[in-house]
């Protein structure tokens, strides 16, 4: 773990420095909202209104973070040999690895907070009761998703390639979130864990209470454990020499 | 120390080490020289254990490797002193300060005065040689069994090349097992080495520096060189 805070500490000093990807994650979740409730500057929303647009927009900020934050980036460190020189420096990948998920982890906690307050503040909601709502799915609710994220970092391919893609992947997950949102078939409303969004949607609703029945339970569970197991293969698996340099 | 006979091939139609057999020295610096491409930082991925080869065995576990590789792609933003900082804590737990302060003591009074510049400087800031001496000063402060080091002095300016040859010198003195790959063959002329000339992916040469220039009849290891390239047969 004290391998592990050091490289929390360059990440979060790296993340500092470049503001912009910092404030990328804040502010493109944040104009979407604003954008898409624009009228409750005139009439502020009931609280399960509020909630449910803050769950909508916790999802849009874990998935940028996930994907972004932590699969291209990894991606990219394996490719420039940042993950194979600071692998031999501290003797594990572990520390490297982990260091990255925690410091993402920390800044995606911050923005969280960040975002509520403000819109707490602006759209007079409870301020503790969103505050507590947040710190409760800022820790709990990321987890599986960043876990899963490793899968892109293990991929065989260049970040030239990846970058790209990754930005489809997130046009993608967010196209697919209506698919099992609307859905009255039972069979896919199960199944609606493979879209990362949609898993973040149905844990942050059951921990909020918002949703309890007994199969969207299932579903979470066999996601969650789905995802970690996921990311603990494609850990195993992340090669810290690049695909495609010598 | 005997690794056994290394095989590799990135695209299994070229052997870019081909029955590789590589003895290291524990009292000498191990040189690995070759032509640019003939596989050193393959060979080192593969003793390292970075790369995985078939039947081969790294002679040690991670932790005991401290593995500096030829370019260094480090955080511009990054000063002087948080890259030391990130390479001293990755072996001890001890707090940072008391670490600095051993660290400090260690370096020659030129090198302080280098330090006391660069610990504040970003990354981005200073030269590729900058970096390079402050990299590989400060893994030499850590404490591991073996230390490859691909191609350590590239880039350095002559006072800088002897601080950082000296220091990876000093480590057979710690009982540390060093292998290094160099084209510079005249700045381990006068230290204790065993050179292993890696060709058409196998060592077809390994013993002291001074058998290997004296073959040749010279003084010039880069003439030695050639001429013993010369005589190798074609692939």
């Amino acid at each position: 773990m004290r391998k592990s805070y050091e490289f929390f500490l360059l990440y979060n000093k790296e993340m500092f420095f470049n503001k912009f990807a910092y404030l990328y994650t804040l502010a493109v979740p944040l104009v979407i909202v604003l954008m898409r409730h624009f009228e409750w500057f005139k009439d502020s929303p009931t609280w399960p209104v509020f909630q449910t647009s803050m769950i909508q927009f916790f999802t849009i900020m874990i998935v940028l973070t996930a994907i972004n934050g932590i699969g291209i980036s990894l991606l990219n460190q394996r490719e420039s040999g940042f993950l194979k020189m600071y692998t031999f420096l501290s003797g594990q990948k572990f520390p490297v690895i982990f260091g990255r998920l925690i410091s993402q982890w920390f800044f995606l906690t911050l923005n969280m907070f960040a975002a509520s307050l403000m819109m707490a503040i602006v759209f007079h909601q409870p301020l503790l009761k969103t505050l507590l709502m947040t710190g409760l799915l800022a820790l709990i609710v990321p987890l599986p998703v960043f876990a899963c994220s490793l899968l892109i970092a293990a991929l065989p391919l260049k970040p030239e390639t990846m970058t790209p893609l990754g930005t489809i992947l997130i046009f993608g997950v967010f196209i697919f979130i209506d698919v099992f949102e609307l859905t009255d078939n039972r069979l896919l409303a199960f199944f609606s864990f493979l879209n990362p969004a949609n898993l973040i949607l149905n844990e942050a609703r059951f921990l909020t209470g918002s949703v309890s029945d007994g199969m969207m339970g299932l579903s979470i569970l066999t996601g969650v454990i789905v995802y970690i197991v996921v990311g603990y293969v494609a850990y195993q698996r992340l090669s810290i020499t690049s695909k495609t340099n010598r | 120390m005997q690794l056994g006979k290394i095989d590799y091939s990135y695209d299994e139609k070229q052997m870019i080490l081909d029955k590789a057999e590589l003895e290291l020295d524990p009292e000498r610096l191990n040189v690995v020289i070759g032509l640019n491409g003939s596989g050193k930082s393959t060979l080192f991925d593969v003793v390292a254990g970075a790369l995985p080869a078939d039947g081969f065995q790294p002679p040690f576990e991670r932790t005991e490797i401290l593995y500096q590789l030829q370019q260094a792609p480090l955080p511009p933003m990054l000063k002087g002193k948080d890259l030391v900082r990130l390479i001293l804590k990755s072996d001890r737990s001890e707090p940072f300060r008391s670490l600095w302060e051993t660290y400090v003591a260690s370096l020659r009074e030129q090198e302080r005065s280098r330090l006391e510049r660069l610990q504040d400087l970003r990354l981005g800031q200073m030269s590729a040689g900058e970096k390079r001496w402050l990299i590989i000063r400060t893994v030499c402060h850590l404490n591991r069994t073996l230390y490859i080091f691909d191609e350590p002095t590239v880039g350095l300016d002559p006072e800088s090349r002897r601080f950082v040859v000296e220091a990876i010198g000093a480590l057979l003195d710690r009982q540390k097992i060093v292998l290094l790959s160099t084209h510079i063959l005249h700045e381990v002329a006068h230290l204790p080495c065993k050179m292993h000339f890696l060709h058409h992916g196998k060592i077809v040469y390994s013993g002291s520096y001074r058998a290997f220039v004296a073959r040749y009849e010279t003084d010039n290891p880069d003439i030695a060189f050639e001429r013993f390239l010369a005589e190798q047969p074609t692939a």
